[in-house]
């Protein structure tokens, strides 16, 4: 592919180890396996799973009474 | 030269003709040429179980050739659930098989005397007996067609018992789940007589410039690979979507009871599916993104089940939407569907209407034959799918048409079941808080549809600079905001309409993730193939006049404005959550559409003007040109 200019500028704008509030869209830097992070624009919280060493990725939120 | 194969099932003919290619430059494959051939071969106000109206199975112009994701096919046939233009999309190898025996196109016409099979085998096409195969459901099916033509080889694409029996919303399936779904193409099958379409073929396709097509598939490849959307999609699939929709409240919860489903986290997780249930991923023809699950249920009620899927309409249509947290019970039933032939997301609507009407007590166990129908019940959930491919009890009565339906269990039920405007049952996500998804999702041809018009990138929150970079102007990326949101909407119905004339998988394409692929990868790849000096111009000219002719088809047996409209709770306000309040209003909403419209080049009523079908070149449709 040529890597035409739309998507070159979406991927740019895109940083790994980033993961997007689910609620609220906000962008939230990540540690390296950061298990957990809190959304500072709204506040809630997310589990996070790592799918590669880079690739972090939203399992659910945070939440009282949550089996697992 | 590209073909066309006509069955005439009644006369037991078989012709085949070549398709010109000023034609196939203007349609292209897929749904580009399925519509085509759709509006020329039916007339206005034709009976969609009637033996005239045409099942047309169509694949990609560019399936099955060494290009990424380029595997699927397409099925078209005016359609039994609404009565207006119908069509499907299915993956695996179907598709590639047909065009490796020769064909762009199989149009089926007429009815058999009894049940029949068609054996496609390259250049020849034989009607077989199917008297055996009858009342078998599709997974019998398939190996028993396996089993007469002693080639497991042969790829099977067919109906259960449901499309037999010729319900609304019967699918046409092919391997153990991929199924052309929605707008009732199995019941077509089933009218036919047709239990199976079984292909083989081992012709090669030409290619112009074959290094070049190399060069550009391993360049996309090497480029898809690198994005994160594809790492997450090949071990999960997308049911990492069901955690975006539920937190963002654009699901339907008990049947539009809630917005938010809270009692699914610890339960119906991604992670939870992926750690007891799934096995391997696979993939369909010519994708290495394999996004398919192969799953198995090792312990409980229902060890041993084993299936394939589900994405994440299963989390939503079989949990959220009935009130169930168990994914056991999601894959019990969504297997019984995939193995009788049942469109598992229009089912999903049914069962959650019946359990809403159930519990406001409008209907009870004599209506449902002792089934506990409350949200939420497993036995609600294992058994009806039963019950409809039998044709039996409550199955019956909602296996004909929404309209039957709610005749035989009272009007006041008909309140609860939500319909679009063109009659297809509303998908369970909650699109009156978008409002180019809104728009995108309710004015498609076929009916309310996200994989027609959902804009997915309006609520990933990306900068503007780069959403309009990608939609090609200015556009808004507030998902709550109402202007730039028609061209959105028609930028997305066409990037869609190509990938489906294409025959490319939509996860590849901007409609999943932003870094994926927009007109021109898939223009590289036609212009290898063919040789043609094609513009990305002309191949946006090519999916509007796709989007035109379906339009063609459904304002030629009356359709109008009004078909346009949502369900009227999408125009009630949100009674709680965080998007408490929003809704459509319906001045901006009529705003908006008569924008869209404007951009389409319609009348103010939703109507394709004589100068913009004569500037498509659709001014002299139909032209029975094959």
């Amino acid at each position: 592919m040529t890597e035409n200019e739309p998507q070159k500028y979406a991927r740019s704008k895109e940083i790994y180890q980033r993961i997007r509030c689910m609620r609220c869209t906000h962008r939230i830097d990540l540690e390296k396996d950061q298990k957990e992070a809190y959304c500072p624009a709204c506040g809630l919280g997310w589990v996070i799973t790592w799918v590669t060493p880079d690739i972090p990725m939203v399992l659910r939120r945070i939440m009282p009474n949550v089996p697992k | 030269m590209r073909q066309v194969a006509y069955v005439d099932l009644t006369n037991r003919k078989v012709t085949i003709k070549p398709i010109p290619e000023d034609l196939l430059r203007k349609f292209l494959g897929g749904r580009g040429i399925g519509s085509y051939l759709l509006y020329n071969h039916t007339t206005k106000g034709i009976h969609p179980l009637s033996p005239e109206n045409p099942l047309i199975f169509s694949p990609g112009f560019m399936t099955g050739q060494f290009a990424n994701a380029m595997g699927r096919c397409h099925v078209n046939g005016k359609s039994p659930d609404t009565g207006k233009y119908g069509d499907s999309n299915i993956g695996g190898a179907f598709g590639a098989e047909l065009m490796y025996a020769g064909l762009q196109a199989l149009v089926i016409t007429g009815k058999a005397a009894k049940p029949t099979y068609l054996f496609i085998d390259n250049d020849k096409i034989q009607l077989r007996d199917a008297s055996k195969l009858w009342g078998k459901d599709t997974f019998q099916t398939q190996l028993g067609v396996w089993d007469e033509l002693q080639d497991s080889d042969v790829k099977v694409a067919c109906i259960g018992e449901a499309g037999e029996h010729q319900v609304g919303f019967a699918c046409i399936l092919h391997q153990l789940k991929r199924s052309a779904g929605r707008t009732g193409q199995g019941a077509l099958m089933g009218s036919k007589n047709l239990k199976a379409v079984a292909v083989r073929g081992s012709q090669s396709l030409p290619v112009k410039d074959p290094q070049k097509l190399l060069e550009i598939t391993r360049r996309q490849y090497e480029y898809i690979r690198r994005t994160k959307i594809f790492e997450i999609t090949k071990r999960w699939s997308n049911l990492f979507a069901w955690v975006v929709n539920n937190e963002r409240e654009g699901i339907v919860v008990r049947n539009h009871r809630a917005n938010f489903y809270p009692e699914g986290y610890g339960h119906l997780d991604v992670d939870i599916f992926l750690d007891k249930y799934s096995e391997k991923m696979l993939a369909c023809q010519q994708c290495a993104m394999h996004c398919e699950h192969r799953y198995e249920v090792k312990e409980g009620p229902y060890k041993g089940l084993k299936g394939e899927g589900p994405e994440w309409i299963a989390p939503l249509h079989f949990g959220a939407l009935v009130g169930n947290i168990h994914w056991d019970v999601i894959l019990a039933s969504f297997e019984k569907t995939n193995r009788f032939g049942i469109d598992a997301s229009t089912f999903g609507l049914y069962l959650a209407w019946l359990m809403d009407i159930y519990d406001r007590g409008l209907i009870g166990k004599e209506q449902t034959g002792g089934i506990d129908f409350n949200f939420g019940s497993a036995e609600a959930m294992v058994k009806l799918p039963e019950l409809i491919n039998k044709d039996e009890g409550i199955g019956k009565v909602i296996s004909h048409g929404a309209d039957e339906a709610i005749r035989q269990l009272g009007d006041k039920t008909g309140e609860f079941l939500y319909r679009c405007g063109r009659g297809l049952t509303q998908e369970a996500v909650n699109d009156r808080i978008l409002r180019a998804t809104c728009l995108g999702d309710q004015t498609s041809n076929r009916g309310n549809d996200h994989l027609r018009g959902r804009c997915n990138l309006e609520f990933m929150g990306l900068p503007a600079d780069v959403l309009s970079k990608i939609i090609g102007r200015p556009t808004n990326p507030d998902p709550y905001a109402w202007d730039t949101k028609a061209f959105f909407a028609m930028w997305q119905q066409n990037l869609n309409t190509m990938s489906d004339m294409m025959g490319l998988c939509k996860f590849w394409t901007q409609w999943f993730a932003p870094d994926l692929f927009g007109y021109e990868q898939p223009l590289e790849v036609i212009n290898a193939v063919t040789g043609w000096d094609m513009t990305k111009e002309e191949l946006w000219q090519a999916s509007d006049r796709v989007w035109n002719m379906e339009k063609m088809f459904n304002v030629r047996d009356g359709e109008d404005r009004r078909n346009d409209s949502p369900p009227k709770i999408f125009f009630e306000p949100i009674k709680e959550g965080a998007r408490k309040g929003l809704c459509l209003e319906p001045d901006k909403w009529n705003a908006l559409l008569d924008e869209y419209y404007d951009l389409r080049g319609w009348s103010r009523n939703g109507i394709p003007t004589p100068e913009k079908l004569k500037q498509l070149k659709l001014d002299k449709e139909p032209s029975h040109t094959i």
